[in-house]
């Protein structure tokens, strides 16, 4: 249920994730929930309007690889933090 | 903007909670042995636990060994430290094979192309195998088998009658539904619990092993009146900076000339002259000791120096590297790794704490002190990808077997649910309260300030101290504003638990442990050599509401009443 957000929302989040770990090119993204469904982390949040995923969690990413990996399109892209290196 | 909460129950003859390897080869055997099974999983099945990724060793196979090598009985000997529970590392020994074959026929790359085995470490039978898709694999294999999966559904506590385990209230964490699941056996299978000390790069989530994992076997066994043991001891190793997934263990457990020097900052070497065998001459835990003792000395950090190593060997740890978890190599070639010339692989190594390694203490058929309970793999305090395999084989054979028996469902007590429910609905019910992140950062940062490496009783005291006050203080302002933060605030308090379990055991060894050649899995800086007598587990249970600790001569738990 409640992980449908308001357009504003969505807005910040995507924002968000454009600065995160984890970057989403929406024009690749086909809205599989590939990425969604498999995150072991619940990482990502799926925007309803859209049909697509945004970021909502970025600071709970355990680095594991699966949206990037699993993603048939190569929309997401998982990168190390500041932190790492 | 909740939904109120809906009720569901689940009944079935053998839960298994957890989906990672252990409670995969749990789940499935207990099918094999003709019970209807649920297995629980908190995130996605495909992808979830530390197998999510993809791995690539499954060590201590006895059949891949090289028995001729003097190193059979010093490699037994290393494993019965007094870290691990060697009634379970006799049982790794003996089934290890039988997990390989299983897997295989799960349809896992256990075999190279030419159908031999790639044996990368003769003197413990380690076997190197292609699994970047271990998890799905076993994923499908558990479906095959007809069991009843429910993602995305974390265990809030065990519902008991007596000093009996009859199931589980879960939670939906995307959903906020909470679940009743009544069950005549109940498998652990969670995990060590990885959120304890801060990540290796200061960040929460980016543990070693899976950062889902939050001790909830641990945390939800102690609540229940279960035995639980192994505490104190902490993942502590010398890994390569920034590879959490890369101990320096496997690498130096190549023979001389393969397997890379350790040097200090100066460069020299701080290896000893001539190994007795390919394990150095190091003594048990005295590498990690060297190493720290340089960086305390002031000529660290220490390195891993692979540039006199041959190129053919390069590519070895290469390959381990990459079929790991592949996203990894993404990482390395960012910051340039790999890209480098021959000679400038120098690796930076980190001593750094992570996972506990304690678990529900168990017996050979990973019985415990409670009827109806259960676990398997780190939930029952045992290491790696072998102990997983094999302990939550047995572990689905004996739930089933037990289950079996038991003819009527067992009754549910309305109150208890409503109680474990309270957990669930509190921090709903707060408004502008506390992010559970937030608290979780606080206990985390109480065992990195004042537990570490090395502990110390005014430390270890203080620290107890301060978890009190925050859960008095921060505790009950914790708030959920969505399902997502529900399952954050329902780990906080596991992870809370695990902290304490670990300090006051911590408090009570006093005495200095390494685990095998490179770790310590407990050090005490008044007591820095381990005790003979204090080779025996430290067993946690609660008595009267109050957290209990005592030892134990043996690995083994009371038989439940």
């Amino acid at each position: 249920m409640e992980r449908f957000i308001s357009p504003l929302e969505a807005s910040v989040a995507g924002d968000k994730s454009q600065m995160a770990v984890i970057k989403i090119d929406y024009k690749l993204c086909t809205g599989c929930k590939a990425c969604y469904d498999e995150c072991p982390l619940d990482v990502f949040g799926w925007n309803e309007e859209e049909d697509k995923p945004i970021i909502l969690y970025p600071s709970e990413c355990w680095y594991c690889g699966a949206c990037e990996i699993d993603c048939p399109t190569k929309a997401v892209d998982v990168s190390q933090s500041i932190a790492q290196w | 903007m909740m939904k109120d909460f809906v009720e569901k129950l689940i009944e079935t003859d053998v839960l298994v909670v957890g989906g990672g390897a252990s409670g995969c080869f749990a789940a499935i055997r207990a099918s094999e042995v003709g019970a209807r099974v649920t297995l629980m999983e908190k995130s996605a099945h495909r992808r979830c636990s530390c197998t999510g990724p993809g791995m690539d060793h499954f060590p201590n196979v006895s059949e891949l060994r090289k028995p001729t090598r003097v190193i059979t009985t010093e490699t037994t000997r290393r494993t019965q430290t007094g870290v691990a529970n060697p009634h379970l590392t006799r049982l790794i020994h003996r089934d290890a094979y039988k997990r390989v074959l299983d897997l295989e026929r799960f349809g896992v790359k256990m075999r190279q192309e030419d159908g031999t085995f790639k044996v990368v470490l003769p003197a413990i039978g380690e076997l190197a195998f292609f699994g970047p898709d271990l998890q799905i694999k076993l994923a499908e294999a558990v479906l095959k088998h007809g069991v009843n999966v429910v993602e995305r559904i974390m265990a809030v506590d065990l519902l008991t009658k007596g000093n009996r385990v009859i199931g589980v209230v879960g939670l939906n964490t995307r959903t906020g539904e909470i679940i009743t699941v009544v069950s005549k056996a109940t498998i652990l299978a969670t995990g060590f619990p990885a959120r304890v000390y801060i990540g290796y790069n200061g960040e929460l989530f980016d543990t070693r092993s899976c950062a889902a994992n939050d001790g909830c076997a641990q945390a939800m066994a102690y609540r229940a009146g279960a035995e639980v043991t192994g505490m104190e001891f902490a993942w502590v190793r010398p890994d390569l900076k920034n590879e959490k997934l890369m101990s320096l263990g496997m690498f130096t457990r190549y023979p001389l000339g393969l397997r890379g020097r350790v040097v200090n900052a100066k460069g020299e070497v701080l290896e000893k002259e001539m190994p007795e065998s390919e394990f150095g001459s190091w003594r048990d835990g005295e590498l990690i000791k060297l190493i720290l003792a340089e960086e305390k000395e002031g000529r660290g950090p220490c390195y891993w120096d692979l540039t006199h190593v041959p190129d053919s060997q390069i590519k070895v740890f290469y390959w381990h590297i990459r079929s790991e978890a592949s996203i990894r190599e993404e990482f390395q070639k960012d910051r340039g790794v790999w890209g480098m010339k021959k000679s400038k692989f120098m690796f930076e190594i980190k001593v750094k704490p992570s996972d506990i390694m304690g678990g529900i203490l168990t017996d050979e058929d990973m019985r415990t002190s409670m009827g109806g309970l259960y676990a398997a793999g780190g939930a029952a305090g045992i290491e790696t990808l072998t102990a997983a395999t094999v302990t939550g084989y047995i572990a689905g054979e004996s739930a089933a077997k037990d289950a079996a028996k038991i003819v009527k469902r067992p009754e549910t007590d309305e109150m208890q649910i409503a109680q474990i429910r309270k957990h669930v609905l509190t921090p709903i019910k707060v408004k502008d309260g506390l992010n559970p992140i937030e608290f979780e950062r606080k206990v985390r940062r109480i065992l990195d300030e004042y537990a570490g490496i090395y502990k110390s009783e005014g430390m270890l005291k203080r620290g107890l101290e301060l978890l009190e006050q925050i859960r008095e203080k921060f505790m009950p302002v914790i708030s959920a504003r969505n399902p997502h933060e529900s399952m954050r605030a329902t780990e906080v308090r596991n992870i809370w638990l695990v902290a304490k379990m670990h300090l006051k055991a911590s408090l009570l060894r006093e005495e200095t442990r390494p685990y095998g050649l490179l770790s310590l899995a407990h050090g005490r800086i008044e007591y820095p050599e381990p005790k003979d007598e204090l080779n025996k587990p430290i067993v946690i249970k609660k008595v009267n509401e109050k957290m209990g600790l005592s030892w134990r001569d043996l690995y083994l738990p009371s038989k439940p009443a």
